[in-house]
């Protein structure tokens, strides 16, 4: 493909041009001269074109040389294997396919695996060049570098990329990969490796190069056919297993899909897809969800000739677990969206949707028929609730649903008395709500989190303490507003059988109104533990609730440097994603445990989210300190990748593709040189011979 | 019209230019047979300053032509005679032809720097110059101009006035048109006097050998004919520029690219022999032929052509 806004081409274009310009310059006339007579200028230029002659075997040497670099001009793909190496001293980008066929297993070698060996071989071929850049092409496209890295420190970024349960767009990817070569007037000589197994629709469109930058292509399986239908988004929600089918073929067809819980069939589906055709297609899982718990569901097409890929012959693997729900039983009044219970709703589940670690429904207490199923009630104002409520409260409780009260009723000085003795339980004391920080202080937290949970529960159930000894009573914080009507039904709750039941009392969150919640992360996190203990004792297994913490560190030269600490921590840049264990946080107020995320978006002030504490970072030093850590933790692991590539070599013989059209555009200066040396010597005798 | 008004403004000659041409003589290496009275030596005796003999007196001679100093010396009557003088005729042929437009590369390259004149303008100078001369010594002067292939004459006259009104009137014509020496010398020669001298003003870039037949008749008729071959320094010596020109030729309109640097040294030598070709054609014929660039001035040019002429004779 001729692409005339390469430089190189520009400059063959140039160079071609010189001989054309030297050859007007000799032909052209400095002027017309109205001569007296012209028969003695015959008579000397008859004489003159004679020494044209001389120069003819020469000139047609000199073509005949031109038109031989002509013809190699466009045998460049044959010469170009011979050059490969030298090529490897070029920027290259390299694009890596994730899409959902390279999750699929072949001869039991993972295809992203084997792809990955690939790269890796390939980078570490290029040995200690620096032009490297990188295009993951997941879900969304993602560039891994900041600017032209080394090998090495590639094989590094990209080693934590994983395939993605979906499609990609791989012509997409390609535009990006070209747009990072830079803009052609920078003259950079690069190239493009894609590395992919050729699953994917759109595959013919980058056959081509755009704006004539090399492309070659590594990792294709040439077994594999085109697909026309893939599986992709399964989603485990309200008891059903849910895929999204698309098929991009122009014939109608018939698949059948098959749902399988752990390598067990649960049903099949026939369906009849049109050309073009996209739909949902679901199976009834029931109370299969629960006892699965982060079991593997898949779907997959069954006697599918398409391909080997996961895009056709799709094998999704979701871990699901239904989330707890959580209903939020409040009086009529509370029941907008600007109360305490609905700020409580908003800030349990945030995001209204599957992301929200719970489900929360909130539901009038005055109602209690329409009350939904839910793993844990949240009961506030429980002094309203009427007795029809608490029949159905209790008749819930029967099925083994969690209560949390939550109340501000001030009137019992006994009860107040007796819940204040907890304050001389070891770490009861600090048991408060901090009017001054507005916040709970570290031993509540720690009370939730089972340091001294040992401890509480002794002393809430000794005799004569409390009105709810010897009931299932988990904890009870800082109660000091509560009266004995509640603790009465707080224990008849707990004698229904109820799975566990906590009170908290909390005066501020009533008196401060719906914004206490949002202002109180710990709070919400208090609510998510207690929400995690009681749904685990009601399914029965270990059920942990509650949002990665998420800090959003923006700014590229803050003073501060953010660490974080504990097993598991990753590292999430919108330059990409790599595991940052070992990490500390310096300005944790809380243990870590569990998956931390560290997001850095954008390049503005630095704000905590989830941890306001953590404050600004340099994020180069992040970046770097999270690649050593990767590097040193042995994460990258070489020779996984190169027992895949071994793997590769034996399936697809590392088939490297070259672009048969591609130009090689300096043999046009060649040309033009040639050219100009023509001209130059045939220009005597032309400007000797005139016309 | 604003050529013709400045040619008719500039003079062909300046008072200078005049006063230098009072000191030259014009005319053929011939004696004139001519009775009229003038300032060539004649074939006849008769009056005239310079004295040729004495023969005896015979009745019915003038006595004023009686020796008187001999017969008191010898007592015989004789009469003296002088070698009489008379006019010549002189005709001018200019050729008005295309080729004599050139004034030049500088002229045709860069019209607004061109300051020398044409060939034609120099011819008609020089003619000019030879009608002064030929009116001072009284001899009458005749007109013929080749324009665009015709011939255009006037008859002979002795006056100053008429001459200048005529050449005023050639000087003015475009040149143009191919020349066609050959056919106006034909046509010339049989309008002219048997002795006449005729100066044929022309660079000549005819063909020779019917030229010179036209010539070798007209010589044999007894009349005089001298050729005054007029050319830009450029004819003789190709101008100095880079790079190639298209050269077109003035009179067939042919062209042809050269490049003058290349083939000036060529172009020289085969000029230099056409010229020495001419010479030597012409003198077998009894014609003086002189060369004459317009790159210098006309009294100086014809005063050289009449210093030579004399040594020779």
């Amino acid at each position: 493909m001729w692409i005339l806004t390469t430089p190189a081409m520009l400059f063959g274009l140039a160079m071609l041009a010189l001989p054309i310009a030297l050859h007007l310059r000799g032909r052209s006339v400095r002027g017309v001269l109205v001569f007296p007579t012209i028969e003695l200028l015959h008579l000397c230029m008859d004489r003159h074109t004679t020494g044209r002659r001389v120069r003819k075997w020469l000139l047609l040497v000199v073509r005949c040389l031109a038109l031989g670099l002509w013809v190699l001009t466009f045998a460049r793909p044959v010469l170009r294997e011979a050059a490969s190496q030298s090529d490897l001293n070029n920027h290259t980008v390299w694009v890596l396919d994730l899409s959902g066929s390279t999750r699929a297993v072949v001869d039991g070698v993972v295809v992203h695996d084997r792809l990955s060996a690939l790269l890796d071989r390939e980078l570490a071929q290029s040995g200690e060049t620096t032009g490297h850049r990188a295009v993951l092409a997941g879900v969304a496209l993602r560039e891994v570098t900041d600017g032209w890295v080394d090998a090495r420190t590639l094989r590094v970024l990209v080693g934590d990329a994983q395939p993605v349960d979906a499609p990609v767009d791989l012509d997409a990817a390609m535009v990006m990969a070209e747009r990072l070569l830079g803009p052609q007037s920078t003259g950079a000589a690069g190239r493009i490796v894609l590395v992919t197994d050729g699953q994917a629709h759109d595959f013919p469109k980058f056959f081509g190069p755009k704006t004539g930058v090399s492309v070659r292509v590594i990792g294709l399986n040439d077994d594999a056919l085109i697909p026309d239908t893939a599986l992709h988004n399964l989603q485990i929600w309200a008891g059903q297993a849910t895929v999204e089918l698309t098929h991009t073929g122009d014939q109608s067809r018939v698949v059948e899909l098959a749902c399988e819980l752990e390598g067990k069939t649960l049903g099949t589906q026939k369906v009849t897809l049109a050309p073009g055709q996209s739909r949902g297609v679901s199976f009834a899982l029931g109370s299969l969800i629960d006892a699965a718990n982060e079991a593997v569901v898949s779907v997959r097409l069954v006697n599918n000739t398409d391909a080997l890929a996961t895009d056709d012959v799709c094998s999704a693997v979701i871990e699901s677990a239904e989330r707890p729900r959580v209903m939020i039983v409040t009086a009529g009044d509370a029941m907008m969206s600007d109360t305490p219970a609905g700020a409580l709703g908003r800030a349990l589940a945030p995001f209204g949707d599957a992301r929200d670690p719970v489900e929360v429904r909130v539901a009038r207490a005055d109602a209690p028929e329409s009350w939904p199923t839910c793993d844990v009630a949240i009961v506030t104002k429980t002094g309203g609730l009427s007795s029809s409520a608490l029949s159905v409260m209790r008749e819930r409780m029967a099925g083994g649903v969690g209560l949390i009260f939550i109340e501000d009723d001030k009137a019992a000085a006994d009860d107040l008395q007796a819940i204040t003795g907890l304050q001389s339980a070891p770490g009861g004391e600090a048991a408060r709500w901090d009017e001054s920080n507005a916040s709970w202080s570290d031993a509540v937290l720690e009370a939730f989190t089972g340091l001294s949970r040992r401890t509480l529960l002794d002393a809430v159930t000794q005799p004569g303490w409390s009105p709810m000894r010897g009931q299932s009573v988990e904890a009870i914080l800082a109660w000091p507003d509560g009266t004995p009507a509640v603790w009465r039904k707080i224990g008849r709750a707990g004698n229904a059988g109820a799975s566990g039941v906590m009170g908290i009392s909390f005066d501020p969150l009533f008196d401060a109104g719906a914004g206490a919640f949002a202002d109180s992360p710990s709070f919400v996190g208090l609510m998510h533990a207690m929400v995690g203990s009681l749904v685990t004792r009601h399914r029965g297994r270990n059920v942990t609730v509650g949002q990665p913490m998420v800090f959003r560190i923006e700014g590229r030269s803050a003073s501060g440097v953010a660490t974080l600490h504990g097993p598991g921590v990753r590292l999430i840049t919108t330059r990409g994603v790599t595991d940052a264990s070992g990490l500390t946080v310096q300005s944790d107020a809380t243990p870590i445990s569990g998956v931390y995320t560290l997001r850095l978006e954008g390049r503005t002030s630095a704000v905590g989210c989830a941890q306001p504490d953590v404050g600004e970072c340099d994020l180069t030093r992040v970046r770097d300190e999270a690649i050593r850590a990767v590097e040193g933790s042995g994460h990258h692991d070489a020779g996984t990748r190169d027992t895949g590539g071994a793997s590769a070599d034996t399936h697809t013989g590392d088939g490297a593709y070259h672009n048969v059209l591609e130009v090689w555009p300096w043999s046009a200066g060649l040309v033009g040189v040639i050219l100009t040396a023509e001209v130059l010597l045939a220009g005597g005798g032309r400007r000797g011979g005139g016309a | 019209m604003a050529r013709e008004s400045f040619i008719q403004t500039v003079p062909l000659l300046t008072a200078g230019d005049l006063n230098r041409l009072d000191r030259l003589a014009f005319g053929g290496a011939q004696r004139v047979p001519n009775l009229m009275p003038g300032e060539h030596p004649s074939r006849r005796v008769g009056r005239g300053q310079v004295f040729a003999d004495h023969r005896p007196y015979v009745p019915g001679d003038d006595l004023r032509t009686i020796d008187w100093k001999a017969l008191g010396r010898t007592d015989r009557l004789f009469v003296k005679r002088q070698e009489q003088t008379s006019q010549q005729r002189v005709h001018l042929l200019l050729d008005a032809s295309a080729s004599m437009a050139y004034r030049g590369q500088d002229a045709a390259l860069n019209p607004r720097w061109a300051t020398g004149p044409s060939k034609h303008r120099y011819a008609c100078s020089l003619a000019a110059a030879v009608a002064h001369v030929c009116a001072r010594q009284r001899d009458p002067v005749g007109f013929s101009v080749l324009h665009n292939a015709r011939v255009e004459s006037w008859p002979t006259a002795n006056e100053p006035g008429v001459h200048h009104a005529r050449l005023q009137h050639a000087a003015a014509l475009e040149p143009s048109g191919r020349a066609g020496l050959a056919k106006a010398l034909h046509t010339i020669g049989l309008g002219t006097a048997r002795h006449a001298v005729t100066l044929v003003i022309s660079d000549l870039h005819e063909q020779m050998p019917d030229v010179l037949d036209a010539l070798s008749a007209l010589v044999g008729r007894g009349a005089q004919w001298m050729v005054a071959q007029v050319l830009h320094p450029d004819e003789v010596a190709l101008p100095v520029v880079k790079g190639a020109l298209r050269f077109v030729d003035s009179e067939s309109g042919e062209a042809v690219v050269a490049s003058p640097a290349r083939i000036a040294d060529d172009y020289r030598q085969r000029m230099a022999q056409r010229i020495e070709r001419w010479r030597a054609a012409l003198a077998s014929l009894g014609i003086e032929h002189r060369l004459i660039t317009t790159d210098r001035p006309v009294v100086d040019a014809l005063g050289d052509w009449v210093f030579n002429r004399s040594l020779r004779t």
